[in-house]
């Protein structure tokens, strides 16, 4: 049983070799097809091999041409020649990239040779190459228009929503900048109280007061005197305290804008210290 | 100059406290009226003179007359009328029988206080006279010139319902009052308490509360009261908008034909002054200026036929340029 299965293998062997390698009668030329996988995917390369071997140097083998073959794109071909024991062999390599899927046949190779006998030719086997259905593969090149312009609209409102948000956000902690002009007026005014310029300061000062009071009311007060602004203060809605500070700040300002400015430092400080107060609450 | 404003306001009020007294001593018989009373001190103190606008029985005769009486100074009263003259007003020169010579008859302007009653009735020459002696403070007779007695106060009242044969005052004259004060009714408060007071058959001593050489005093501190740079420059734009309106943005161009005169620019600084001392101030203030400038600049703004087509008149144009002038 043994043996019958080694004699068995044997044979089979035998006739695998027997099938691809054609030899004439005298083994001078052999001829050989063969690929690198029988199994593939389609556009995937596949190696075709086909190896001439001559015993004979006197043997003359026409150069080998490729058949036309339907299933298959050939990509390139390269040629190689060897001496292996006193033999010849030559290899022609193509590659090949298979256009279509499913079984797609190799034909059979004619390789034609002289000797002193004659002229005879020798065939390859065809060969079969099963090539797998193609994966669908996204090229970016034909997106469908729609997707992109849905992708631009999307990443637009995206944006937009984000420089809103980002704006509104700002819009909500920052100063407006009526304010903050405001603001920077009553830092130059301190900075005259501070130089001990206490004309200029309440000059500055009033001149903010009323500006203020004009856009906090949104009226205007030009024309008036302090006399008239003090009569136009005490008739706002606004918390007696503030009435207070604005009318004397005003009064204040006008005895030390209209003489030489003279005011005592310790009274000015609580003039300062009123300005400030002002114009926070009203800016509030 | 600290120094010199501090010297001035010990000065003021040192001196102001007249004031005080005689308004009190004048309301012991006029009732309301303060404006006018207000008024009359101010020119008192600025040595100017009023042109008084308002109907018979306001009160205006008593009021100078008691203003008066308080500084003990002379009184006259003139009623202007067509046949009044020249002479009758600044006297002439009589013949005396006895020895021979021509004396001097000084007219009733030689005092204190003028009260020139509907001075639109006289003819130009006898309201040149006056308003000529207003000017210069001294009259001339017979080549020989006398000034007139310090102070000297001109009221010249005018009727403002009854415009015929009357004599209308030139423009040019009419400049030279620092004043034209617009009187009115007193409220109803003030006519029932002038009723009580005036129907009951009591007489109202009213006591001398300071001398005339007070009132001298008391202009020499007025003059000496300070105004700042950005005041003078306020009254000078308050001035000039009557002239051009356009450089300060008033639409006032059409109906203003000649605007105030320098001599307004004057007077302003001179009665806010004045005010100022009232107030007891060593200093002018915008309000001084912006309180005492209608009554200044009122009858200095001649408008136009549009204008009085329109039916606006100086005193609203006057207001305008208040509100639109910027205050320093």
């Amino acid at each position: 049983m043994h043996i019958r299965l080694r004699m068995r293998v044997l044979i089979a062997t035998i006739c695998v070799v027997a099938a691809l390698m054609v030899t004439k009668a005298m083994a001078e030329v052999s001829f050989r097809a063969s690929v690198d996988k029988v199994e593939t995917a389609f556009e995937n390369k596949v190696t075709l091999d086909l190896e001439v071997t001559v015993s004979d140097p006197h043997v003359e083998t026409t150069p080998l041409a490729p058949p036309s073959m339907v299933g298959f794109r050939i990509g390139g071909s390269v040629s190689s020649v060897s001496q292996e024991a006193g033999k010849i062999v030559r290899h022609y390599k193509y590659e090949l990239f298979p256009s279509k899927s499913g079984p797609v046949q190799i034909p059979a190779f004619a390789l034609e040779y002289s000797d002193s006998v004659g002229v005879d030719t020798l065939y390859s086997q065809p060969i079969t190459v099963t090539v797998a259905q193609p994966v669908p593969k996204k090229e970016p090149g034909k997106t469908p228009w729609s997707i992109l312009v849905i992708t631009a609209v999307v990443l637009a409102a995206g944006v937009w929503w984000w420089i809103r948000r980002t704006q509104y956000a700002a819009a909500e902690t920052a100063e407006p900048e009526w304010q903050a002009e405001y603001r920077s007026q009553l830092d130059g005014a301190l900075e005259l109280a501070e130089r001990q310029n206490y004309r200029e300061f309440f000059d500055k000062g009033s001149r903010l007061l009323v500006g203020l009071l004009e856009k906090v009311n949104d009226t205007t007060l030009k024309g008036k005197t302090v006399d008239d602004l003090c009569s136009w203060v005490r008739g706002q809605e606004m918390s007696d305290e503030l009435k207070d500070m604005i009318t004397g700040f005003l009064k204040n300002s006008e005895s030390v804008k209209f003489t030489t400015g003279h005011v005592e430092p310790q009274a000015a400080e609580g003039r300062v210290s009123d300005l400030k107060k002002i114009v926070e609450r009203l800016l509030a | 100059m600290d120094q010199d404003i501090q010297e001035i306001q010990a000065e003021v009020e040192k001196n102001y406290e007249f004031v005080d007294k005689l308004k009190a001593e004048i309301g012991k018989v006029i009732v309301g009226q303060e404006y006018l009373v207000d008024r009359m001190l101010i020119a008192l103190l600025a040595d100017g003179h009023i042109l008084l606008e308002g109907v018979p029985g306001l009160a205006k005769t008593l009021s100078i007359k008691t203003l008066c009486d308080s500084i003990q100074a002379s009184f006259q009263r003139l009623q202007f009328t067509p046949d009044l003259l020249p002479a009758d007003l600044v006297g002439t020169m009589i013949y005396n029988q006895h020895d021979g010579k021509f004396t001097v008859k000084k007219g009733p302007i030689f005092a204190n206080m003028i009260l020139a009653d509907e001075i639109n009735r006289a003819p130009a020459k006898v309201q040149s006279a006056l308003l000529e002696s207003m000017q210069e403070r001294q009259v001339t007779i017979a080549e020989t010139t006398y000034p007139l007695p310090k102070p000297f106060m001109v009221m010249a009242t005018q009727n403002p319902i009854e415009q015929e044969g009357t004599y209308p005052l030139p423009e040019a004259q009419v400049d030279r009052f620092m004043f034209k004060l617009r009187v009115t009714y007193p409220s109803k408060a003030e006519e029932l308490q002038i009723m009580n007071r005036m129907t009951v058959g009591a007489t109202f001593d009213v006591q001398p509360v300071i001398q005339p050489e007070m009132i001298l005093k008391a202009r020499e501190v007025v003059n000496r009261i300070y105004v700042d740079d950005k005041v003078k420059e306020y009254i000078v734009d308050v001035v000039y908008a009557t002239r051009n309106p356009e450089a300060y943005n008033l639409d006032l161009g059409e109906l203003i034909d000649y605007g105030a005169s320098p001599r307004a620019t004057i007077n302003l600084a001179l009665a806010a002054k004045a005010h100022a001392f009232m107030k007891g101030r060593g200093y002018i203030t915008p309000d001084d200026v912006k309180n005492i400038g209608p009554d200044v600049l009122r009858h200095r703004i001649i408008v136009t036929y549009e204008a009085e087509a329109e039916e606006v008149d100086s005193e609203a144009i006057v207001q305008r340029v208040f509100n639109e002038v910027e205050v320093p």
